[in-house]
């Protein structure tokens, strides 16, 4: 097959590729090492591919690649700049996740089904954030909800997580998701039933047809606000919150580094995705809701980040009031919010994803979750201090890290667009996240030495499979922070393609149908 | 080269040469302070190069190209102001540097520890060379970052930590507060250009106009308050103190705090002549200057002293800029920068004195201190200068800048008219009588009096020439600069005061006067402050009784209330909102999806019940949902698994029944299939756990649940009657398609297999995936299971 053969089938070869290799690896159980050379190479040939596909919507333009060439009546993917580049933020952070696993998990959990179902996350992930079916969209959520299910009751060396608390854990994830998924379903449903179609740019040009007559049916609007209950407990924000502090400090940390990192943002792009394409006309009610949800869950999420002693559950709390600055900016609605909060979102995804793996190294290194119990580790993990130091600064918005362009670029639109208040509050919350941030870093590396038991976790120390990682994202996060500009003016792009659909819907329409 | 490189070249070379600093260290080994003070030699030459530039009158911006999206350049403003303090800080530390190489042990991280001064000295010079705000505030938090490091650097000490937290928390907070104040001046003036604001006077008055010109002033100030130690955030600068001396003595007096002076200094064109400038900025510096002057009495430590001391100063400079009228912006301007200067050599000066001191005696505890005069007589001469330019006594610096501080606060006093013009002068005079006490006290505390033999060595050594040679520079810095004045006045603060109040200005400083109203303040202070001092001890006494007694009159009482209880409190919060019951979590999301339902139907009053609806019902339709309705029911109030399952699975077998009527036997196969299945499945397991159902349920627990339920109950069915209501003309279903092009594009004839395989088999393909992940997970659980 030559290049431009894969060029033309990239957005379907981002979902193909981890489908199959997911069932190869099944049959590959007896062959651990095999099995592991094998998805590492997968899971870096797709960040290649996600790469290639980034540049190819540079380049041309929307990418549209229909299953079966019945266009909008089958099911077609989408690769428009949001949907591109949310795909090689997770292919980076998958192949990164996947590496750090390599000697993190246990080798007992990595020979059963660990690789198949990282696979099918990612399958689930790209598929998720390619599609451009309303119904199709369900289906990739119900796989990423699985696989990751799967994924969390898997074992990291030595077990600091008891079996008992992941079952709790994925016991509510799948309860709440479950109910969400249900919701999702009757919005479907509803949306089907009035306008015909599951092409999401279909939808939206019937939609948009409807709304500029005046009559669009008022139930479409319940319909779509349901969809905040949807995206929202996949993003985690008030009051759909509550199984994230359960789940990602359960999961073993490269999956929190997925989880947090990835998995949280599909529920920010689903908002971009379908309130800013299909809901125009909703968005005048839309918006305030949404602020006012992320101002509460930035509130709740920081002040309890502040309370926790487990370093991972405070992480757990950082990303939730994370992503309530990610949905502020959504919720301001202007192009400029929408760039600073998709900056907000990929510097998030960086920073968090690694200090949760910096974080499972800190545990391995010190046998414990609890930070009462470490303390002084700056002198056994000197490494691991200055990457968690450059995480930490990064989450607090503290320059020069990539946080602290996302923080600004946001609070300067959102002044811009004159949401004095939001911001405020926003800022005064900042102040908590520098606080704990920082307070986490003092009491894992700096004080006395507490925790004597260096047990046979402690030999492993940190294999360049573990450190490559941490150093690779903390390399990105710093050079966010130094030089930004390609990420700003790509997500000022990205976010007009968002404000203005129409050349979505036109990609996706304008094509011939048998 | 051009200025933009060679300043370019003098805040990034202190940052390279910090990252080479490891590699230094294994060559010269524990003489690796050189390398530091040389790179700073060298940072300040090429500041100095930049000089003749500002001499001549003239200010230079340059910039590169760096975040063009969001408007934000790398971009260098060269003007006295920032000559000035780029100048301080390189220049200091050379000083610091060199003085490092005798005070640190060789035993200690010396490659930390030079790696955080010089990344230190680069974010001072790069923050007060920045033409923008953006650029300012990167710098400004690195150097609160780096003084954060540099106050833990014995990190294994928890009074370092709590300082280092103390500081980073308040200057952050602060920084973050100031940001947003440079944001708002951007969405006012649409750009990050400070010379471009300061140099637009139409820009300056649309500003002052705004409604939100109040707000933009605080929020700046604030940030600039907390770096400078300024009213309320002063707390954090005597915890700073746990730093190594010469790090206090190069940040924590020197340089850093300066920083919040510097902006005052820098936007005192935009925001001054204002009566808010004035009441927020003079008066937060003369409240912080009486109150830090007196709370020095109560120090112990000679660090403490000389901290409280610099917090009283800074608030001298505060106040100096502060003093504004509408037909004269500046009338302290020239003072400030000049005791700006001032302060930065005999404060330094002293610390170095504090150090070398603690060194050699191993105590720093003023009580335990005495009687130092014959054994280091040098060290002695060169605290007296510093103590001496302090207290303003003439003929050294401090005098001089003392006096124009007299001079401009009487005239600012008579400006405002009674009875402003008794107040001010007589609130400096009280600030001026309050350092000349503490000065003195220094003095006679450390080197005057009886040697107490029972806290101190038996033998003390001068100090070393290289601990003595960097504070005796700094003496003879004030010294020079107190005899002949028109040195730093010509070259530096004529520039600086003319940048600051965008006019030409000629100075004119001398010790003799006349009988000016300022000699008389002076005269009063030196009287008075003999006065104080007799009561020194008493005083102090007495602020501990108040302390012990009324612990809450402290600020530090609050800082610690509000962080030592932090987690604890935040850990009720989260608790309270998160109580661990899914139940609780399934009632939010529920809630969320009822209010998420009822706001359109409320905002838009839509007919609830469409009008379209037909109410024509077959009776078999009427039975079967009749039925389906007391199965669901009985499945929720049956008290035993096994009945409740049944008729769960009843309802399932009433939905095929459903499907059949509505003409979709296929569905109806399948839904049998599964629900037997499943409900085979489910009685399997269920047999196997014990059979007592429910938790006891209080009657207010079931009224809210029946109810959550009952509203998302009506909710989703009230959207989906109308969403039943068929599709909108001229809209039509995707079946059309379908039912027409199903043989001809696929040749097969059963319509939802083909839709299954064909048009949509990549849904198909999804929920086969879903499958195998179903049974991957359940493999995984009972594999771990198994084992644990």
């Amino acid at each position: 097959m030559n290049i431009a053969a894969i060029t033309d089938h990239l957005p379907i070869l981002m979902v193909a590729i981890p489908i199959l290799f997911s069932a190869l690896m099944m049959f590959l159980r007896s062959a651990p090492s095999v099995q592991k050379v094998i998805n590492l190479t997968v899971s870096f040939g797709l960040l290649i591919l996600s790469i290639l596909l980034l540049i190819n919507v540079l380049n041309n333009g929307i990418v549209v690649y229909e299953i079966g060439e019945w266009g909008k009546y089958g099911i077609v993917l989408v690769a428009d700049l949001l949907s591109a580049g949310m795909v090689l933020l997770s292919s980076g952070i998958s192949f990164l996740a996947l590496l750090y696993s390599m000697d993190y998990m246990e080798e007992e959990s990595l020979g059963s089904t660990y690789h198949s179902l990282f696979n099918l996350l990612v399958a689930g992930i790209n598929g998720t954030f390619l599609t451009g079916d309303i119904f199709n969209l369900f289906v990739f959520f119900e796989i990423l909800l699985l696989s990751s299910c799967g994924l969390v009751v898997a074992y990291g060396k030595g077990g600091f997580t008891k079996s008992d608390h992941k079952m709790e854990a994925t016991f509510k994830y799948l309860v709440l998701n479950m109910i969400s998924s249900f919701i999702m379903l009757v919005a479907i449903a509803s949306l089907y039933a009035t306008v015909g179609t599951l092409n999401m740019a279909d939808m939206a040009a019937k939609i948009n047809v409807m709304s500029e007559t005046g009559n669009l049916p008022w139930h479409i609007f319940p319909a779509a606000l349901l969809f905040i209950v949807v995206f929202g407990n996949k993003a985690a924000i008030f009051p759909l919150h509550y199984w994230l502090p359960d789940v990602h400090p359960s999961a073993p940390s490269p999956i929190s580094a997925m989880l947090s990192g990835v998995l949280i943002k599909v529920g920010a792009y689903g908002v971009l995705r379908i309130f800013f394409l299909i809901f125009d006309g909703t968005l005048y009610m839309f918006q305030p809701i949404i602020i006012f949800l992320a101002l509460v869950t930035i509130i709740l999420g920081s002040i309890s980040a502040v309370g926790q002693n487990d370093i991972k559950r405070l992480l757990a709390y950082s990303s939730i009031s994370q992503i309530g600055y990610v949905f502020l900016g959504i919720g301001m609605g202007t192009v400029t919010t929408i760039a600073a909060s998709l900056v907000y979102l990929v510097n998030h995804a960086v920073a968090k994803s690694m200090l949760f793996m910096a974080s499972g190294s800190i545990i391995h290194e010190a046998g414990t979750r609890d930070m009462r119990k470490m303390g002084g580790m700056v002198n056994s993990a000197p490494f691991l201090s200055g990457m968690f130091l450059i995480g930490a600064m990064s989450v607090a918005g503290i320059p020069p890290m990539g946080g602290f362009i996302a923080k600004f670029v946001l609070f300067d639109s959102g002044i811009t667009s004159k949401y004095y208040i939001p911001i405020l509050i926003a800022l005064v919350f900042a102040v908590f996240t520098v606080f704990y941030m920082i307070r986490a870093w003092q009491r894992i590396f700096w004080g006395e030495v507490r925790s004597e038991k260096y047990d046979e976790y402690h030999s492993h120390g940190l294999s360049w499979k573990m450190s490559v990682p941490i150093l690779v994202l903390s390399v990105v996060v710093v050079v966010f922070g130094v030089y930004a500009e390609p990420l700003l003016s790509i997500a000022q792009s990205t976010a007009s393609q968002i404000i203005d659909p129409q050349a979505y819907i036109d990609a996706v329409l304008m094509r011939e149908i048998r | 080269m051009n200025s933009f490189t060679v300043i370019a070249l003098a805040i990034f070379l202190p940052f390279l040469s910090a990252a080479t600093v490891p590699l230094a260290q294994k060559i010269l080994r524990h003489r690796v302070g050189w390398f530091a003070s040389a790179m700073a030699f060298v940072s300040f030459l090429l500041i100095a190069y930049v000089a003749p530039v500002v001499i001549h009158g003239d200010t230079f911006t340059g910039a590169v190209s760096w975040l063009p999206s969001v408007g934000v350049e790398f971009s260098v403003y060269i003007d006295g102001l920032s000559l000035l303090i780029g100048l301080i800080a390189s220049g200091i530390g050379i000083i610091i540097m060199s003085y490092s190489n005798g005070y640190m042990s060789h035993k200690e991280d010396l490659s930390r520890y030079y790696q955080y001064l010089l990344l230190f000295m680069g974010s001072m010079i790069g923050m007060v060379f920045s033409a923008n705000t953006i650029q300012l505030f990167i710098f400004w938090e690195l150097t609160s970052i780096t003084s954060f490091l540099l106050i833990g650097y014995w990190r294994h000490r928890p009074l370092s930590i709590y300082g280092a937290t103390k500081s980073l928390v308040i200057t952050a907070a602060g920084g973050l507060v100031m940001f947003i104040g440079f944001l708002i001046l951007h969405s006012i003036t649409g750009t990050f250009d400070i010379p471009t604001i300061l140099h637009d006077s139409s820009m300056i008055e649309n500003i002052k106009n705004h409604d939100l010109f109040l707000v933009t002033l605080i929020f700046i100030f604030i940030g600039a308050a907390a770096k400078s130690a300024q009213g309320p955030f002063y707390i954090w600068l005597p915890n700073a103190m746990e730093a190594p001396t010469p790090v206090s003595a190069f940040l924590h007096s020197a340089t850093m705090v300066k920083a919040g002076v510097f902006l005052i200094a820098r936007i005192h064109p935009i925001f001054s002549g204002t009566e808010a400038w004035f009441i927020l900025v003079s008066g937060t510096g003369m409240a912080t200057m009486v109150l830090a002057g007196f709370l020095a009495f109560r120090q112990n430590d000679i660090k403490g002293i000389l901290a409280f001391s610099t917090i009283s100063q800074l608030a001298y400079l505060v106040t100096m800029y502060g003093y504004t009228t509408y037909h004269e912006p500046g009338i302290g301007v020239a003072a400030a920068t000049f005791h700006l200067l001032n302060h930065a050599t005999f404060k330094a000066c002293l610390f170095l004195v504090a150090g070398i001191v603690a060194h050699e005696a191993a105590t720093r505890d003023i009580r335990k201190l005495g009687g130092l005069r014959h054994e280091m007589p040098l060290t002695f001469i060169v605290a007296s200068i510093g103590a001496l330019a302090m207290a303003g006594i003439p003929p050294l610096n401090g005098f001089l800048s003392k006096e124009m501080f007299y001079e401009s606060s009487v005239e600012m006093g008579a400006a405002l008219g009674f009875p402003f013009g008794i107040i001010v002068p007589a609130i400096a005079v009280i600030g001026g009588v309050l350092t000349f006490a503490y000065s003195i006290k220094l003095i006679d505390g450390i080197f005057l009096g009886k040697r107490k033999d029972e806290f101190l060595p038996h033998h003390i050594h001068e100090a070393p020439y290289v601990m003595l040679i960097p504070a005796g520079l700094l003496s003879v810095l004030v010294i020079l600069f107190g005899l002949v004045p028109s040195i730093p006045v010509h070259n530096i603060i004529e520039p600086v005061t003319s940048g600051i109040l965008l006019e030409t200005v000629h100075l004119h400083v001398t010790h003799w006067h006349g009988f000016t109203p300022a000699f008389m303040m002076t005269i009063i202070t030196f009287v008075l402050g003999l006065l104080i001092y007799t009561k020194y001890d008493s005083l102090a006494s007495w602020q501990d009784r108040l302390n012990a007694s009324y612990p809450w009159i402290s600020v530090n009482y609050y800082y610690d209330a509000i962080v030592n209880n932090a987690r604890t409190n935040a850990y009720r919060v989260s608790s309270f909102v998160q109580p661990g019951f899914v139940k609780t979590y399934i009632n939010a999301l529920l809630i969320l999806t009822i209010v998420l339902i009822m706001i359109p139907m409320i905002a838009l009053s839509g007919d609830l019940i469409p009008q379209t609806l037909s109410f024509d019902i077959n009776p078999y339709e009427a039975l079967l949902m009749l039925l389906m309705v007391v199965a669901a029911i009985a499945a929720t109030v049956l008290p035993k698994y096994i009945p409740a399952i049944i008729a769960l699975s009843s309802l399932g077998y009433m939905v095929s029944l459903l499907f059949i009527y509505l003409k979709a036997p296929d569905l109806a196969l399948t839904q049998i299939l599964v629900e037997t299945l499943t409900t085979i499945i489910f009685l399997l397991v269920i047999v196997r756990i014990p059979q007592t159902f429910r938790e006891k349920l209080s009657k207010a627990n079931l009224t809210r649940d029946v109810f959550i339920s009952g509203l998302v109950s009506v909710g989703v069915f009230i959207v989906l009657i109308n969403a039943t209501q068929g599709i909108v003309p001229p809209f039509e279903s995707l079946s059309h398609y379908f039912i027409e092009k199903s043989v001809s594009l696929t040749g097969g004839h059963n319509l939802v297999n083909v839709i299954l395989v064909d048009f949509r088999g990549y849904d198909t393909l999804g929920e086969i995936s879903v499958l195998c992940l179903a049974a991957l997970g359940v493999y995984n659980l009972i594999h771990s299971r198994g084992e644990r």
